[in-house]
């Protein structure tokens, strides 16, 4: 009986010891710099600049986010200042948005500058990246407060946006697939800032090496999602017929068959897309009465134009965001292994052809 | 002086001897019909005076002939006993019996006329019911044994009686089925019982310290009930009962920790709802122990686990609070836990306005004033409900001081104390005993028979066999009804 | 030490042998196997681990066949048996530096793991203090607990492997092709990387004799390793599957990466809490290893009671963590030396134990006919 008590009380202060030891360590939430939003851009200068912004949790003050703002002394040291004013340094923990600068992403490949959130193992990499068309400062700049918090604001446009069909949506880990995976070239939301507003203006491709190659407008990036057979959401793209003049159309599923070969030295890809689609809106022709094989057909036929339209863009663009390499890879091994470091050349030059194929499930209400 | 003595006079003098001093003690002489001296003896209070006047005095006063045998002596008490040492005497007095002396006889008649003020059988308090009976034990043992035998009519149920005490002899009954209950049980409870040297026990819960296995344990070992239904539906699993005298709860064993999740209620209900309220009393299990920790953990160490608005929305209600989490934990786990004791405490209807008063002023109030945030409130609020979910009050309140390590585990070393802490605790668990059975039985060990009727109750007709958890001797429950387990009972 | 344990504290049930096994094969290992594989195979890993699931199903019948004739010996009281004092003593005494060796490895690990991922500012004694002390409390009481805290661990885990289809947000089946496109002969080399994850079944050598039903015990091993198997091919499938080969070379703990993509409404950064419920799962597996070590330790010795080794070894551990803070390298090191004591004790052991039992029947057979 009497053991116990002793053992017991020994361990209770060894707890107690250890107790005294770990203390002080944490801090409570509403003690730290939670970054939501970073940002990094060249200023005019070429210098490296990189903004963040974290929430101001007291009821007192005014602003509800916090901007800071860095700026290296000269292009040649930014790296090295990178490593001062890094993602890691500030608790990164949360963050939700990353917006790079078009003008770093022209001159720069932006995989270094992401680094920091694919190594430190207490980052958020579920961040969405997004390109602004402009200056970043722009964006952090600009005024928000009736809108909320800039946090929110930003994540919510861009989530809703591809929500809406009308980007793409670039998490962190997925940029990071995307850059070391030789079968797909990079892509990211592209954001601008208005005055008063903030707007989700399309797609920025980017090249394997993570530089900027073009910019995809929203209908085009709705029509990537098509092709990238990212049908999770239905797609809505609006068409000129000739017989209808212009419809809405929903796109709600799509079967896709894909034939890959090697012919006259060049990668040979046939995708048939068969979609499956509803009339939403019919805007100018609405009293003439169309049958609907003739529009079935006609929004097949403009379907495929568009999409010859962006495959063109894109292969100029040299890029290969729709991962046409996953197919050249599995397929075509050894002619594979002879372009893998160049993809997005050797995709320049594939031939490409899309056929499509629509079936209107419904004309909504109206007949 | 052990024996009693012919000499009616000689006992007279005993008997004012032993009990002097206590005024309540009635001493009647009187002359049979035949004129033989008699004596009687009894307690004022404890007695049936009715049947005194009835039963004894007037048939031995009005019709008795010389008594050679005091088992012979005309009295129409249902039981009476002839004993010949004043030990005996002593008891029986006490225990609310009168003692019949009559000159030349070595011997004494006690006669069962006990009638001490006694409650009248009532709701149980802290285990009220919907559907089940509405009766509970009461404060004497022999009426506690006549609710269960109600509910049991069957031979198979013996009953052992102890007498533990030495200054205050309290008869313990232990009641079993003798064909379900392992032998041993009974051995081994019957064990610990007569090691108890102790001078007085006036309830079960002090009962439960002398018989727990680890006594430095903080969970219960043992289940107690104040329903005779609860009581044979333990009795009918292999469990054994122990009736003490005195006390209104009933002393249920082997227990394990799942069992104090589970009810006589559950039973009655429908099946599906019952396997909802298992399920339920089980989240608020996790609830009490994990949930004020959990938060702990989150705002002081892994805020990144919250979703980014909801961070938002604690912060902001964080931001005035001037304390650390654990702080603020504290002060309004203690403040709730004050608000209970004080609401038992209090009369009824106080009571209840104390609940209301105190947890508009200390929520609304403090929150107000900065000194708590609006989640913690919550939290608090939320564990508290929980912890009134679990059943079994025992187990409840063990759970309530068990979640304080767990907060300052979390304080300290965050998600990673809460696991630390859990695996303590259920180690703890996993290696108890009660009376030879493993604690954590049907979990760990596993013994999937057993799972139809903790997390969820399947219908009755499926529970064919007792649990497994009692090492009961004789498994059958029932036969075959509603043939395959479903459909209709046969055109 | 209170009362010493008898036999009776020792019988474990077909489950707790099952689970024990199970949950002892899985370690720190799948956490990381998926770049393991594809370092050396590419997305052809899931056939290495099939091939691994065969050899380890065999060596592990092995060890039952081995260990039933002799049905009430443990490994430590076979092995003088039938090799004599000396040599049976070496070798246990080989045994015991091994399942020691792995306990000590894990526990290394696990600190690393929680620092890198959990609690990064805590230091590594604090932790080496917390964690042995639920340690201690499941290996004092012998093999009943350490069964009954595999099957509580697995009861408590098996939604983890499960959890791993939430990260998988955009699944590539393409990635799988062509198949065998890295050659079969890294397909063979990646089986020794897959054979190490299987490791654990081991604990058959101990566990047998006091499994209740010895019949079972080869189906039992069996099941072990099944279920070893599911949750492997799962962390491997689905991270093949979400990520590219490219990419998973480049994640050190690609298990867990994967866990960081599942968002719920009320919870993000799943790995945090996933990683620290992930610690009682390692110590399902320090704790049988730390018990086959005392236990070999106190039968060697002929004590009786396996507790002072437990605490002696815990003890040296939180010393240990004072004096030695391991690096990443470091305990890579560790990890590769235990991997060869593991593929020679418990793949060639086994195999070596079945045929020299055998011929040590036999000669026996010719000279006492």
């Amino acid at each position: 009986m009497k053991r116990i008590p002793k053992r017991y009380l020994s361990l209770f202060a060894l707890i107690m010891l250890m107790a005294t030891c770990a203390c002080g360590k944490s801090t409570a939430l509403e003690m730290l710099q939670i970054m939501g939003v970073y940002g990094i851009d060249l200023n005019e200068e070429g210098r490296l600049q990189a903004y963040s912004s974290s929430p101001i949790f007291s009821r007192e003050a005014n602003k509800k986010y916090n901007i800071t703002k860095t700026t290296a002394l000269s292009t040649r040291q930014s790296r090295l200042q990178l490593d001062s004013m890094s993602i890691g340094a500030l608790t990164g923990r949360k963050l939700a948005t990353v917006l790079v600068g078009k003008k770093l992403l022209t001159e720069k490949s932006i995989y270094p500058y992401m680094d920091v959130l694919f190594r430190d193992p207490s980052s958020e990499i579920n961040a969405s990246i997004a390109m602004v068309d402009g200056n970043v400062s722009e964006i952090m700049e600009s005024e928000m407060d009736d809108k909320g918090r800039l946090e929110v604001v930003l994540f919510e446009e861009i989530e809703t946006s591809y929500e809406d069909r009308i980007c793409v949506l670039t998490r962190a880990y997925q940029l990071e697939d995307q850059l070391l995976n030789p079968r797909i070239t990079p892509y990211v939301t592209e954001i601008k800032a208005l005055p008063g507003e903030i707007k989700v203006t399309g797609t920025a491709l980017l090249s394997d090496d993570g530089k900027y190659a073009g910019s995809l407008n929203n209908k085009e990036s709705s029509l990537l999602l098509l092709l990238q057979r990212d049908i999770g959401r239905p797609i809505q793209l609006m068409l000129d017929l000739p017989s209808k003049g212009i419809v809405t159309i929903n796109i709600k599923n799509a079967n896709y068959n894909m034939h890959s070969a090697y012919g006259k030295e060049r990668f040979q890809f046939r995708v048939a897309v068969h979609a499956e689609a509803e009339l939403t809106e019919q805007a100018t022709n609405w009293k003439e009465n169309i049958p609907v094989p003739v529009l079935e057909q006609e929004i097949a036929k403009q379907l495929q134009q568009e999409c010859d339209k962006l495959i063109g863009k894109i292969q100029r663009y040299r890029v290969d965001p729709i991962g046409f390499g996953y197919y050249a890879k599995a397929y075509q091994l050894s002619r594979w292994k002879e372009v893998e470091d160049n993809w997005g050349d050797a995709f320049a030059q594939a031939d490409i052809e899309i056929t499509t194929r629509v079936k209107l499930t419904s004309t909504g209400a109206v007949k | 002086m052990n024996h009693l003595s012919t000499s009616l006079a000689d006992n007279l003098e005993t008997a004012q001897h032993l009990f002097c001093q206590s005024p309540d003690l009635v001493i009647r002489p009187f002359q049979l019909k035949s004129e033989q001296r008699a004596l009687l003896l009894y307690f004022e209070g404890l007695v049936d005076k009715v049947s005194i006047t009835h039963d004894i005095l007037r048939p031995l006063i009005s019709e008795a002939e010389a008594i050679k045998e005091l088992s012979n002596a005309p009295v129409t008490v249902g039981r009476v006993q002839t004993v010949s040492d004043w030990t005996q005497v002593e008891i029986s007095l006490f225990t609310g019996k009168c003692v019949l002396f009559v000159d030349g006889i070595a011997e004494a008649l006690i006669m069962f006329t006990q009638g001490w003020p006694q409650r009248a059988i009532s709701e149980p308090q802290t285990e009220s019911t919907i559907k089940g009976a509405h009766q509970g034990f009461v404060e004497t043992g022999e009426q506690n044994i006549a609710l269960i035998r109600r509910y049991l009519p069957n031979h198979e149920l013996k009953l052992n009686q102890y007498i533990i005490g030495k200054r205050v002899r309290s008869t313990m009954t232990l009641l079993y089925l003798s064909d379900i209950v392992k032998p041993d049980l009974v051995k081994e409870m019957e064990k610990r019982l007569q090691s108890i040297d102790v001078d007085a026990i006036l309830s079960t819960g002090e009962l439960t310290d002398y018989l727990d296995d680890h006594p430095f344990n903080l969970l219960p070992q043992f289940q107690t009930t104040e329903r005779p239904d609860a009581a044979v539906a333990h009795l009918l699993q292999g469990r054994i009962a122990l009736v003490v005298d005195h006390s209104p709860t009933v002393l249920v064993g082997p227990v394990t920790f799942v069992s104090f999740f589970q009810t006589v209620d559950d039973y009655s209900h429908r099946w599906l709802v019952a396997s909802f309220l298992r399920a339920l009393r089980f989240v608020a299990l996790l609830i009490t122990i994990f949930l004020p920790a959990s938060y702990i953990s989150l705002i002081a160490f892994h805020f990144e686990v919250l979703p980014f608005k909801l961070l938002l929305s604690i912060g902001e209600s964080r931001a005035r609070v001037p304390f650390p989490p654990i702080i603020e934990a504290f002060l309004m786990e203690i403040s709730i836990e004050m608000l209970r004791e004080a609401g038992l405490r209090l009369p009824g209807p106080v009571g209840q306005t104390i609940g209301v008063v105190g947890g508009i002023v200390i929520g609304q109030a403090a929150v107000q004033a900065g000194i708590v945030s609006n989640i913690m409130v919550i939290i608090v609020a939320l564990t508290a409900i929980s912890s009134f979910i679990i059943p079994d009050f025992d187990m409840a309140s063990s759970l309530r001081l068990i979640r304080f390590p767990f907060m300052i585990a979390a304080s300290l070393f965050g998600l990673i104390g809460i696991v630390i802490s859990m695996l303590l605790l259920v180690g703890f668990i996993m290696s108890m005993r009660t009376l030879g059975i493993p604690y954590g039985i049907p979990v760990a060990p596993l013994d999937m028979r057993d799972w139809k009727d903790i997390f969820v109750r399947f219908p009755l007709f499926m529970l064919k066999q007792r649990p497994r958890s009692t090492n009961a001797t004789q498994l059958r429950r029932q036969g075959r009804n509603r043939k395959g387990g479903q459909g209709g009972n046969g055109a | 030490m209170r009362r010493p344990l008898s036999p009776e504290d020792h019988k474990i049930s077909f489950t707790q042998f099952v689970f024990t096994i199970y949950k002892t094969q899985i370690g720190i290992g799948i956490l990381t196997l998926p770049r393991d594989l594809v370092e050396t195979t590419g997305t052809d890993g899931w056939i290495s681990l099939l091939i691994g699931y065969a050899i380890a199903v065999t060596v592990s019948i092995l060890i039952i066949a081995a260990m039933s004739k002799y049905p009430n010996d443990t490994l430590y009281e076979l092995l003088p048996r039938l090799f004599g004092a000396w040599i049976g003593g070496g070798l246990s005494l080989l045994w015991i530096g091994y399942a020691a060796g792995g306990s000590l490895v894990m526990l290394l690990w696990s600190i690393h793991l929680t620092q890198v991922w959990v609690l990064p500012a805590i230091s590594s004694p604090t932790l080496m203090f917390l964690f042995v002390l639920p340690i201690c409390l499941y290996t004092f009481h012998g093999l009943k607990l350490v069964g009954r805290f595999g099957e509580f661990v697995y009861l408590i885990s098996f939604w983890m492997p499960l959890s791993l289809f939430w990260g998988l947000k955009d699944a590539h089946w393409l990635n799988f092709l062509p198949i065998g496109h890295n050659g079969w002969v890294n397909i063979i080399l990646a089986v020794k990387t897959t054979l190490l994850s299987f490791l654990g079944f081991e604990l058959a050598f101990i566990l047998y004799p006091y499994l209740t039903e010895k019949k079972r015990a080869i189906q039992g091993v069996v099941f072990a390793n099944t279920l070893a198997l599911i949750t492997y091919s799962i962390a491997t499938v689905i991270s093949f599957l979400q990520f590219s080969e490219e990419t998973l070379k480049e994640y050190v703990w690609p298990s867990l990466v994967l866990l960081k993509l599942i968002r719920l409404p009320f919870v993000e950064r799943f790995e945090i809490i996933f990683v620290a419920l992930y610690l009682v799962i390692l110590f399902a597996t320090i704790v049988p290893y730390l018990y086959m070590a005392a236990m070999g330790a106190n039968r060697l010795l002929r004590t009786k009671n396996h507790r002072y080794y437990t605490i002696a070894f815990l003890a040296g551990c939180v010393v240990l963590s004072v004096l030695f803070r391991p690096s990443f390298w470091q305990l890579q090191w560790m990890g590769r030396q235990y991997g060869k004591a593991g593929f020679l004790l418990a793949f060639l052991f086994p195999v070596f134990l079945w045929l020299w039992g055998i011929g040590y029947r036999f000669i026996r057979k010719e000279r006492h006919p």
